[in-house]
């Protein structure tokens, strides 16, 4: 047997299309024949053929580089397989197993063979998470930056009522697309709608997206501002907020790189993909929430619908009254009334 | 979603990267029992009919390399086979996908459940003859004929053809055999002919999201529509029983609607519309309402002894039933 034959029954072996294929030194050389009175219980494998089937073979006829015939009489109670060939069964030939044939080019498919397994690497994982925290990072120093007013009024909505912050976010996310349906369906009812339609879908998605950031943002910085409560730093209110953004966004999406760093163990990966998961859920329902209930506030403030607390009941800031805008108006710190002092 | 990826897959092949081959996969018809058949396939043309004696199956393809990879693997135990391609990566577009091929031929008398799923090809599928008891059929992005050219041998339990962007056009659907047939229809125009061979009532629940559905019935069967019709239209599904008749006509010879706001002149026109009935082998049916007496005659002739019974809904796209198709010819 020349190389070129053994390189071609191990092109023939390696084709997603074959089937199984015996040893290289179970094959033999050159045309076979079965004879019709012939009865082989082995597998029949011929390079540079063909195979002549006028009898019983009770196991698989392999044919690389040449034909296979299975005449009248012929019988093979396994599979016929050609590569490079092509299988013949004759009117009253019988194959028990499959006929397959590959008359045409054979061997390994390079491309699929080297295909990506299904899944990331854990570096793959490592290098987007760490991708994604530096995007996070120039996000919210961007929200910082050009909505500083927006965030501050989702980040005061969000400190002072989280439950409420977070019920609204989960609705508020649960109804997003249904929204967005409604509103392309109801454009379109109108010839001007359908137009406009793609506009206004292209602009619904930027919208969330919008609210989405600045309410993640949000959560971030009330983290950070959490975090640094108790240290005493000499900052600007400027730099104390970037410093809360920053560290908040790093608590967060820091998570994520822990977690695909801690992808070779496999429990532990897994476990901390779930945490991380969770959190970043939480996070993002809270933080669109917080902007949704912001806005809600606002509203009804601008309504005149908004109840008073009495200030002297709410601790620190919160005597201030806020506007439509999300910031708040001057107005005096109530104090408390000057002692009666006897005059002397 | 799949079928997407799987069309783009091989529409996207590469040409350069490209080299031919072909799969030629048979078996011979061993055992009888019901197959179970599940067909993937990308994009090219594909054709689906009957295998030629005496293979159980039998599978032809032509297919680029570096794209895709083929399937053909057989279960004995559970007696199913899985035919067609599979892919797994993507490149730049610039293939010539239309080369592919794939045939695919099943045996005649062996009870087959078969699933096939098509992203972007040009469909032919021919089951005139087969024994098929469930049919599921996805598609792409298609130009799609099914045809059931003769009856299918056996009873069928469900036919259930979801088509994507697609010209479809189904014929000889009479002849499936299906007491009930789905249609899931996304944009496209979409045509079922319900001619060949009825042997009973038939229930198509079709769901057409943007796309246009024309039923073309015969004249002989009756339409019962019951489909929504949300932001879109339907058309033409009025019900086809023989049509009302009111005889009140002063000529004892001819019947006509005239003279039907005097309920006191109904009893002679009752009469003669009841007798003319009589003398045609029709039966008369006398409807009394508050102010108008009908005489609903419906001949033997023109009895329709099958209904096709339309439910489902046109979201924004259309459904119209033309029912001028030949007779059904049932049995």
């Amino acid at each position: 047997m020349t190389d070129a034959m053994r390189r071609d029954i191990d092109r023939a072996r390696h084709d997603p299309a074959s089937i199984s294929i015996p040893a290289t030194s179970a094959f033999t050389v050159g045309m076979r024949s079965v004879d019709s009175t012939a009865k082989l219980d082995q597998v029949v494998a011929t390079v540079d053929g063909p195979i002549e089937v006028s009898g019983l073979v009770e196991g698989d006829v392999v044919s690389v580089d040449g034909d296979i015939h299975v005449h009248p009489s012929g019988h093979i109670t396994g599979n016929a397989f050609a590569a490079h060939g092509n299988v013949v069964v004759m009117p009253g030939g019988q194959v028990d197993g499959e006929i397959r044939s590959l008359p045409e080019a054979i061997g390994p498919m390079s491309p699929i063979a080297a295909a990506p397994k299904a899944g990331r690497s854990p570096w793959r994982s490592l290098e987007l998470s760490i991708a994604w925290l530096c995007l996070a990072l120039v996000m919210g120093i961007g929200v910082l930056t050009f909505a500083g007013d927006r965030l501050d009024t989702a980040s005061t909505s969000l400190s002072e009522q989280f439950g409420r912050s977070l019920l609204f976010g989960i609705i508020g996310l649960l109804a997003v697309i249904p929204v967005g349906v409604i509103m392309i369906v109801l454009l379109c009812i109108t010839i001007i709608g359908i137009v406009v339609a793609p506009l206004a879908a292209i602009a619904y998605v930027l919208l969330v997206l919008g609210v989405a950031v600045l309410g993640f943002t949000a959560v971030a910085e009330t983290t950070g501002q959490a975090f640094y409560r108790r240290r005493a730093h000499a900052l600007t209110d400027r730099g104390a907020r970037l410093r809360a953004v920053v560290t908040g966004i790093v608590i967060y999406m820091g998570l994520w790189v822990i977690a695909a760093a801690a992808g070779w163990i496999p429990v532990a990966g897994a476990l901390l993909h779930v945490v991380a998961s969770a959190v970043t859920f939480i996070a993002l329902a809270s933080g669109f929430g917080s902007v949704i209930a912001a806005r809600y506030d606002a509203r009804k403030a601008a309504r005149g619908e908004m109840r008073t607390p009495d200030a002297s009941s709410l601790p620190g800031m919160a005597w201030q009254t806020p506007t439509p805008v999300g910031g708040v108006a001057a107005a005096r710190r109530p104090t408390p009334p000057p002692s009666q002092t006897p005059s002397s | 979603m799949r079928l997407t990826l799987l069309a783009v897959a091989l529409a996207c092949s590469s040409a350069s990267a490209q080299e031919w081959r072909t799969l030629d996969v048979t078996r011979q018809l061993r055992d009888p029992a019901p197959l179970n058949v599940d067909i993937t396939y990308g994009a090219g043309t594909f054709t689906l009919g009957p295998a030629t004696p005496p293979d159980l199956y039998e599978m032809h393809l032509r297919y680029p390399t570096g794209r895709t990879a083929p399937v053909a693997t057989y279960d004995a135990a559970s007696h199913s086979v899985h035919l067609g391609i599979k892919s797994q990566n993507f490149s730049m577009p610039g293939g010539d996908a239309d080369q592919n091929e794939l045939h695919i031929g099943l045996a005649r008398g062996v009870p087959l459940d078969l699933t096939t799923e098509i992203g972007a090809a040009d469909v032919k599928v021919d089951l005139g003859g087969l024994a098929v008891q469930q049919m599921k059929l996805k598609t792409g992005a298609t130009d799609v004929t099914l045809a059931f050219s003769s009856p299918n041998t056996m009873r069928m339990r469900a036919m259930d053809l979801t088509v994507g962007a697609a010209g479809f056009k189904a014929t000889g659907l009479a002849n499936a055999n299906a007491d009930h047939i789905a249609l899931h229809a996304g944009i496209g125009d979409f045509e079922l002919y319900f001619d060949g061979t009825w042997t009973g009532d038939i229930w198509l629940d079709a769901k057409v999201a943007l796309g246009s559905l024309t039923i073309h019935v015969p004249e002989d069967v009756r339409v019962e529509t019951n489909a929504k019709a949300f932001l879109g239209s339907i058309d033409g599904g009025h019900e086809r029983t023989a049509a009302p008749a009111r005889d009140t006509s002063d000529n004892e010879d001819e019947a006509d609607t005239s003279d039907d706001d005097s309920s006191s002149d109904d009893a002679p026109a009752v009469a003669r519309a009841s007798a003319k009935a009589a003398t045609q082998g029709a039966k008369p049916v006398v409807v009394k309402t508050k102010d108008v007496t009908i005489v609903k005659v419906t001949t033997g002739a023109q009895a329709p002894r099958y209904t096709l019974h339309v439910v489902g809904s046109a979201t924004l796209g259309e459904i119209t039933v033309d029912h001028k198709l030949a007779g059904a010819g049932g049995q």
